[in-house]
């Protein structure tokens, strides 16, 4: 995944200026990798993850993955979100899951073969015939990776997944995560505003600078060993530098506010 | 069980209640106690009438209905689809939303006559207007991640209404579709008292000229019956058999 000098701005109707979102962004991610998106709120870390989606096109630059500038959504790059609101509350949670194979024409008996031993590689077996609502958040959670990885698509883009849930539910998943990351050698994008998360999980991850206009700051190695440990020493070494740098984010964008 | 309970006493309460103060205030011919209407209706039960009453209002209640909802979630899609329709026709929709059906009673007995018709296109002009705006609003309020989950798993945009848009409407569009039901029997009875040979808004209207107040709250009372029918068996088919669909997420 690439992006080369990307810049991003909301359309100014309306009588709203243009509002400038990223500018000038550029980073690439190797196919495998996991990499995490760290910055403070509203700072632009979505939108990112949008322009790679599909869901927006980028103002100036390309975003492109394998070498093919990105045109739209597609089943390549499944996309996990924040809230409960992208799943279909009318579906039970294997039908919610086997919807992508739905969509491209896959046999009733074979998409529901697949989606119950997705059901099971998340650690939902015996939920399938539940409504979302019947779920608790980290369930909900689970039944969208699951949605996102009966495609098997080759990248999963992760927007705050784990953010709404409760923490111990959160490094659970986080575990989770990793494993099947390590299984499915798929390439991740993975936003959060979690410092400790980002250390659990990623290879690399990129520091974004306070909004409007955002940019990645810098590019972090991550050098610990998994499975990883949070009260590794090096892992408090790392968590104290990335706070420093996020702190001093965290002010200018307040400093700006107030501006 | 205690609900049933509680609903026996409520109806037993009320009745009480009409019985006395009809008995104690009134002269019966002004006001008829629950015992004279009800040896009214089963008067009118034998001639016949009460039945073929109750059939030309629920007849022309459903034919309004069923076709006033197909226009109205028709409608309702095109218009929720695109948001220059949406403006384009904003100022009729809150324009027309305050004139009643019964204003437009004279003005289309004048175009459709005082048969069928009419009756059928004012009540088909109430339902569609109700189920069109709760379609639209249905519509618009698909939660955009919901869309963009559906279209990252490769949903085509016609699928995405089969799939997602629509699914996610039908508990808005039930929601105003049971309200129309409302104003269709609303609708109906002043159509029938104004040009009818039949119907329980031709019973009420016709028994006031022998001051046959007893066969009035028969009529009355027989609307709010079959509305209540009528409502109960919406209620099962929309909770019960699309539950699914209307349950809170």
């Amino acid at each position: 995944m690439t992006f080369d000098r990307v810049t991003f701005a909301f359309d100014g109707d309306t009588g709203v200026a243009q509002r400038r979102v990223l500018s000038d962004v550029r980073l690439e991610i190797a196919r495998g990798e996991f990499f995490c998106l760290l910055g403070p709120s509203g700072c632009g870390k979505t939108t990112l993850l949008n322009l790679l989606a599909g869901f927006e096109a980028p103002s100036a630059g390309t975003v492109a993955m394998g070498g093919r500038a990105i045109a739209g959504p597609g089943v390549d790059r499944m996309v996990v979100f924040q809230g409960d609101d992208s799943l279909f509350p009318w579906l039970t949670a294997v039908e919610n899951v086997e919807f992508g194979l739905r969509m491209a024409g896959t046999t009733g008996s074979e998409r529901r073969r697949i989606a119950t031993e997705a059901l099971r590689v998340v650690g939902l077996t015996g939920q399938d015939a539940k409504f979302p609502r019947q779920l608790s958040g980290g369930m909900k959670q689970r039944i969208q990776i699951a949605r996102a990885i009966v495609c098997r698509s080759p990248a999963l883009l992760m927007d705050e997944p784990f953010a709404a849930l409760d923490a111990q539910m959160r490094s659970l998943l986080q575990d989770e995560l990793v494993q099947l990351w390590q299984a499915t050698g798929a390439t991740i994008l993975f936003i959060t505003h979690d410092i400790a998360e980002a250390l659990i999980l990623a290879d690399r991850i990129g520091l974004m600078t306070a909004g409007p206009g955002a940019t990645i700051r810098e590019i972090v190695d991550v050098p610990l060993g998994r499975p990883r440990r949070r009260d590794d020493l090096e892992f408090g070494r790392l968590y104290e530098r990335l706070n420093r740098v996020l702190t001093e984010e965290v002010q200018r964008a307040l400093a700006r506010a107030r501006a | 069980m205690r609900r049933l309970a509680i609903y026996a006493t409520s109806v037993a309460v009320v009745l009480l209640a009409w019985h006395l103060i009809s008995a104690l205030f009134f002269s019966p011919v002004l006001f008829p106690g629950p015992a004279a209407v009800a040896q009214r209706a089963a008067a009118l039960v034998q001639e016949g009438q009460l039945q073929r009453d109750v059939v030309a209002s629920l007849g022309r209640v459903l034919a309004g209905f069923a076709l006033g909802s197909a226009v109205g979630i028709l409608v309702g899609f095109v218009i929720g689809g695109s948001a220059t329709f949406r403006t384009f026709l904003d100022p009729y929709v809150h324009f027309l939303r305050f004139i009643t059906p019964i204003a437009w009673i004279s003005p289309v007995m004048i175009w459709f006559g005082i048969g069928e018709t009419s009756k059928v296109v004012l009540i088909t002009y109430t339902t569609t207007f109700a189920v069109m705006l709760s379609t639209v609003a249905g519509v618009t309020t698909v939660p955009r991640n919901r869309l963009r989950a559906a279209q990252a798993c490769g949903a085509s945009p016609r699928q995405i209404f089969l799939f997602v848009v629509a699914p996610t409407a039908l508990a808005q569009i039930l929601v105003g579709m049971r309200l129309a039901m409302g104003y269709s029997f609303m609708t109906v009875v002043p159509a029938e008292m104004l040009a009818a040979e039949s119907g329980l808004g031709y019973l009420i209207i016709h028994s006031r000229l022998w001051l046959a107040t007893d066969t009035i709250f028969v009529g009355i009372l027989t609307l709010g019956a079959i509305g209540l029918t009528m409502d109960t068996l919406f209620r099962w088919v929309m909770f019960g058999l699309l539950g699914r669909y209307t349950s809170p997420a």
